[in-house]
């Protein structure tokens, strides 16, 4: 372990976050030649080159993570590059250095890939906007943001991270600023991930006074040989507040707010911040410390039961959604609520092949929503598309495709990550049988939420008006994206085939080294065993799976296939289900009513107390009292001497008289 | 002849008075900077009589009561001089020496 973390003095590494980092300067130095150019011409709109420049720095980025990739499978153990010290103090030292290992390799691959799709489609889908380069420049400081985030060694450097994307996040919700209710979600989304922010920030500043370090490599190290005796309540604690802070960021109950209202954003933003990289950082952060978690029971429990309450509550949620991006937003929620599930019963591997193969058929979900809402002049209500399968032929096939995948249609990349997951939990047995419940409820929830969705946009009969609104294709540079993310969504599961396949995993044989001390710590609890199901269990798991998604597969396209009939009819049957499905389940008006109302009202109480009477009243009081002073002072310059000779001689009589009543 | 304190510092004090009524009341630039000049020298006197007061206490003299009674005739003497000189360029100006008329608030 020690040979592995010396430095390996080599540079490159530092260009994966570096080249996204440039391209948003350069983008964003474009953009402002853009706003000089607009002062004589007020139509002067984005310069194209910026997507050019924000391509290729995603391409470079991705070749430099694909080297790192390449090193690793050569043998390499760790990639350690540093740059300098950088907060040097004392027996405390935080550097600022990289580090390349089989955990933030693939999660450079994803982020750097999947960036690098939704950056080409990002250049059709932004075509024609007046901030187009500042989009980029935007788009591309998130991409730096993120990689440093899942390459930092050490928690302070993924905390700038961290801070970043979430900067980048409200900058991007917020893109067209000027709809008031698009600023208000961004500010909604900064707010929100702080209070998770100020979560990991206690927790880190636990693990930097209990371990004096923050590198992950020491904690985990100094955690795995502490975890042969128990954990101290302590370090629970902070792997109960860096869960906390993952909350925030990956949108699970009770944070999971921000995220619906995230969705403000231009598309694009969507699939790759709120759907594919952003949002799972909180997964990684928890993978990343797996010793920690693992050796804390008790929080590893909450972990799962906050997963699963999330992944249901949000399902329900999708079931009843009108607009296209609502349903995904969702859906997104619930299948992040999924991934901590897994967590929480130890699956880590298995999270994280969940998060790469979500990022795949979400994004490519998110995107074909965007061609889509594209196609019918930003129309996002699916009550008024249908039919649009003979408009969008393109994007209808790869939509189908992200569909197949979400729902976990047997074989697409998607069945097998989820199945993985309710195995594990059925598996742990005991409690992890409730959330193994949950799980399958939420799959066949998954299913009829997909279906029903992609019945009502693309089946059915046209329910717009088809003389003034003519849905047309997106062009190549949309839909090439589409595809290469319909091929990795089908085909994603090769990365990870069920034991009984009797095929490699290739996913948890790669991430082995890293996941080997959270491994053992769960062991240990186990009294030395590893939950095990045999091979008939398994099969019988992965049948449920498939015919329950399938089953509900049918039942919602067919039920959704001929129109809105079914949604209205559930409506008038069940008016106050249908309206606290629809916003999820009230939580959101429970913390307007609860929390923010009663914040605001104390804000204004103060506001009118302190800075109304006090602080105003003081400087106002002392304004108006010299202003009346002044007057009246005035007043005596009435030129006439003999009145200033009586002043003057007044003054002097009053001195003197001060003066020997002090003499005396 | 030996006049008491009391009765200097009374004349002081009936000449400042004179001189301070003159200075209020008068209008003609010229009473009000002899009145000034009146003032001043009960000034001086209540000088001299604490000086001689305290002479005849202690025993020896000491200067600093004359001495300020010279600084201060001297700068009255200027005072007189630039005052007059400053009413004698008034007076080419305005025709008159009149306080009332003077005042720039008056016109």
């Amino acid at each position: 372990m020690d040979t592995s973390l010396v430095d390996s003095g080599q540079f490159w590494p530092w260009l994966i976050p570096a080249l996204p980092l440039l391209g948003a300067l350069l983008a964003g130095g474009l953009h402002f030649d853009v706003l000089r150019r607009r002062k004589n011409d007020s139509d002067a709109s984005g310069a194209p080159v910026a997507a050019g420049i924000a391509i290729l720095a995603m391409a470079g980025a991705f070749l430099f993570s694909l080297k790192g990739f390449l090193a690793l499978r050569a043998g390499d153990g760790i990639i350690l590059s540093t740059a300098f010290d950088w907060i040097p103090t004392g027996d405390f030292t935080v550097r600022w250095s990289l580090m390349i290992d089989r955990l933030s390799s693939l999660m450079t691959l994803v982020v750097t890939g999947v960036g690098l799709l939704i950056h080409i489609y990002a250049a059709g889908y932004m075509k024609g906007d007046a901030g187009y380069a500042k989009f980029f420049a935007y788009l591309n400081l998130f991409v730096a943001m993120m990689l440093m985030l899942v390459l930092s060694d050490n928690m302070v450097g993924t905390f700038v991270g961290w801070e970043g994307v979430g900067l980048c996040s409200y900058l991007l919700i917020g893109f067209w600023y000027k709809d008031g209710w698009r600023a208000e979600a961004a500010q909604k989304a900064f707010v929100v991930n702080r209070i998770g922010d100020a979560a990991f920030l206690l927790g880190m500043f636990i693990l930097a006074t209990t371990f004096g370090s923050l590198d992950y490599s020491a904690i985990n190290g100094e955690v795995s040989l502490l975890a042969q005796d128990g954990l101290p309540w302590k370090l629970s604690l902070a792997a109960l507040l860096l869960f906390g802070g993952a909350c925030g960021k990956s949108a699970q109950i009770p944070l999971f707010v921000w995220l619906p209202d995230a969705m403000a954003g231009p598309t694009p933003v969507s699939a790759l911040i709120h759907a594919a990289t952003m949002v799972t950082s909180g997964v990684y952060l928890v993978v990343r410390l797996n010793p920690l978690f693992a050796g804390a029971p008790m929080v590893l429990t909450l972990i799962g039961a906050v997963g699963a309450a999330t992944a249901f509550v949000a399902g329900t949620s999708a079931l009843r959604q009108r607009d296209l991006k609502g349903v995904l937003a969702y859906s997104t929620v619930s299948q992040l609520g999924y991934m901590f599930l897994a967590l929480g019963v130890g699956a880590f591997s298995s999270a994280i092949f969940h998060l790469v193969t979500h990022a795949f058929f979400k994004a490519l979900l998110f995107l074909g929503a965007g061609s889509v809402i594209h196609g019918m002049h930003q129309e996002q209500d699916m009550h008024k598309m249908g039919g649009l399968k003979s408009h969008m032929p393109k994007t209808f096939i790869t939509f189908l495709a992200g569909a197949a995948a979400l729902s976990g249609l047997p074989l697409m990349s998607g069945f097998f990550s989820k199945d993985e997951i309710l195995a594990a939990a059925f598996a742990g047995g005991g409690v992890s049988l409730i959330l193994w419940a949950i799980g399958l409820v939420t799959a066949a929830i998954t299913a009829l939420y997909t279906w029903r969705m992609v019945a009502l946009v693309f089946f059915g009969k046209e329910r717009f008006d088809v003389n003034s609104v003519h849905p047309h294709e997106s062009g190549s540079l949309m839909t090439t994206p589409l595809f290469v993310l319909a091929i990795l969504s089908v085909a994603g599961g090769v990365l990870g085939l069920p034991i009984v396949f009797h095929a490699p995993h290739l996913l948890a044989e790669w991430l082995a080294p890293v996941l080997e001390p959270g491994k053992q710590i769960l062991a240990l609890a186990n009294d030395g065993h590893a939950p095990h199901l045999s091979h008939l269990v398994e099969w019988i798991l992965l049948g449920l799976g498939a015919a329950i998604a399938l089953g509900c597969a049918h039942v919602a396209f067919h039920a959704h296939r001929e129109g809105t009939a079914s949604d209205l009819a559930f409506e008038t049957k069940n008016p106050e289900l249908a309206e606290t499905l629809s916003n999820a389940w009230g939580i959101d008006r429970a913390y307007k009513r609860l929390l923010v109302q009663p914040i605001m009202a104390a804000a204004a109480a103060l506001s009118a107390l302190f800075d109304l009477a006090l602080i105003d009243g003081t400087v106002n009081g002392i304004g108006r009292f010299a202003e009346r002073t002044g007057h009246k002072v005035a007043r005596q310059a009435n030129g006439h001497l003999g009145s200033y000779g009586l002043i003057i001689g007044g003054a002097a009589c009053v001195l003197a008289a001060v003066w020997m009543w002090i003499g005396a | 002849m030996n006049v008491p304190s009391e009765h200097l510092l009374i004349l002081a004090a009936i000449l400042f008075a004179i001189g301070l009524g003159g200075f209020l009341l008068r209008r003609n630039v010229i009473v009000v900077l002899m009145s000034i000049e009146l003032m001043l020298n009960a000034a001086n006197l209540v000088f001299l009589a604490g000086a001689r007061q305290h002479a005849s206490e202690s025993g020896h003299w000491l200067p600093d009561g004359p001495v300020m009674v010279t600084f201060v005739i001297a700068v009255a003497a200027v005072e007189a001089a630039v005052g007059l000189a400053l009413v004698i360029a008034l007076f080419r100006r305005k025709q008159t020496v009149s306080l009332d008329q003077l005042s720039p608030t008056s016109d």
